[in-house]
C-alpha cells in the first residue's frame, strides 16, 4: 500500500518537475489570458484634450499622488514608468500618451505587480478615476 | 485510499498553492484621506518665477544632497535622482550581533540604503510654478537581502529639502 503511494507521489512530482522544464521565453512572452483587444480596452482612456504635455504632467502628478516615484519620462516618445513599494512587491507602472485624433488623447496604462501583468479591470479604473480627478477630464473607454 | 485519491490528494495541493499567487493590493491605486496632506508636504509654489529657474533650483539642491541625477526632462518639467548611501548603525548592529549570538544565528544588520526622489515643477496659472517632489528609500542588509522599501512621508525630509530650495533659489539669483 505504501510502496503504492510513493509511486504515486513519484509520478505526480516527475510531471510536475517534467512540466517545469518546458518554461520557455515564448511562455514569458505571452502570458497572458486575455486577447490583444480585451487588454487594451481594459488599459486605455481616451480624455477630451489635445495638449500632451498637460495630459502627461497630469499623469506625473496623479503618480506622485498615490504615492509612486517617477522611474524615467519622455515627453517625445509619450512614455512614463513609476515604482511603488507597497507591503509585499513593488508595484510597477507604465503610461504611454499618444493622439487619438485632434481633440483627444489616449492614455494606457500598463501595471506589473509581483511578476505578472495585472489584468483585473479595477485597479485600472482607480488609477483612471485618480488621473481624471487630477485633470479635471472626463476618461472615456476607447469603445465609448 | 483509493487509486483515484492517490492522485487526487497531491493535485489539490499544488493547485493550492498555484492560487496562493499575491494580487494587487485594492487600495494599491486609489486616492485616498491622506493624499491631499501628504501632498502639501511634498509640494511648494513660487510666484513669478520661469519653469526653467525652479527646475534649475531643483538640479542644484538634488545636488547639494549628493544626489546623482538619472533622468530629465526639460519639457515635462521632470528630474529623477539616487543616491546610495550607508545605513548602518553601531547600536544596531550591537543589539543585533547581541541577538544573535544568543540565538546561534548568523547576525544581520541594515548596511546601505538607496534613496531615490522624482522632481515635477509645472504651470498651475499664470503666474504660479508648483514643484512637487516624491522620494523612496530601499534598505539593504549586510547579507544583501532588501529589509524594507518605503514611499517617505517624514515631515522633516521634505522640510530639510525645501529649506535647501529656498536658499538655492536665492543663491542663484545673485549668481553664488
Amino acid at each position: 500500500m505504501n510502496n503504492t503511494l510513493s509511486l504515486s507521489l513519484f509520478t505526480v512530482s516527475a510531471v510536475l518537475l517534467l512540466l517545469s522544464g518546458c518554461v520557455s521565453a515564448r511562455d514569458g512572452l505571452n502570458e497572458s489570458a486575455l486577447n490583444q483587444v480585451q487588454l487594451r480596452s481594459i488599459q486605455t482612456r481616451s480624455f477630451d484634450s489635445d495638449d500632451k504635455q498637460k495630459i502627461m504632467q497630469g499623469s506625473i502628478a496623479t503618480f506622485q499622488d498615490l504615492g509612486f516615484v517617477i522611474d524615467n519620462a519622455d515627453y517625445d516618445i509619450g512614455t512614463i514608468t513609476a515604482t511603488k513599494f507597497t507591503t509585499r512587491f513593488p508595484l510597477e507602472m507604465s503610461v504611454s500618451v499618444r493622439p487619438n485624433n485632434q481633440k483627444q488623447m489616449l492614455v494606457r496604462a500598463v501595471a506589473r505587480y509581483n511578476k505578472t501583468t495585472v489584468e483585473n479591470p479595477k485597479p485600472y479604473q482607480s488609477f483612471f478615476t485618480s488621473l481624471s480627478k487630477g485633470l479635471f477630464l472626463d476618461a472615456h473607454t476607447i469603445s465609448d | 485510499m483509493t487509486t483515484k485519491m492517490k492522485y487526487i490528494v497531491p493535485l489539490c495541493l499544488f493547485l493550492s498553492l498555484s492560487a496562493c499567487a499575491p494580487q494587487i493590493p485594492d487600495d494599491a491605486l486609489t486616492l485616498n484621506t491622506q493624499t491631499a496632506s501628504i501632498r502639501q508636504l511634498q509640494t511648494r509654489t513660487f510666484k513669478d518665477k520661469a519653469l526653467i529657474d525652479v527646475l534649475s533650483s531643483g538640479v542644484g539642491v538634488m545636488q547639494d544632497f549628493g544626489f546623482k541625477i538619472t533622468e530629465t526632462d526639460k519639457k515635462l518639467g521632470m528630474l529623477v535622482g539616487e543616491k546610495v548611501t550607508d545605513a548602518s548603525h553601531y547600536g544596531e548592529m550591537a543589539g543585533m550581533i547581541f541577538l544573535a549570538a544568543l540565538a546561534g544565528t548568523p547576525a544581520t544588520w541594515s548596511e546601505t540604503q538607496k534613496l531615490r526622489g522624482s522632481l515635477l515643477v509645472r504651470k498651475v496659472a499664470a503666474d504660479k510654478i508648483e514643484l512637487r517632489i516624491t522620494f523612496q528609500n530601499i534598505v539593504w542588509n549586510n547579507q544583501g537581502r532588501v529589509t524594507s522599501r518605503k514611499t517617505i512621508d517624514d515631515p522633516e525630509f521634505y522640510q530639510d529639502f525645501f529649506t535647501k530650495l529656498s536658499k538655492a533659489a536665492f543663491l542663484e539669483e545673485y549668481k553664488i
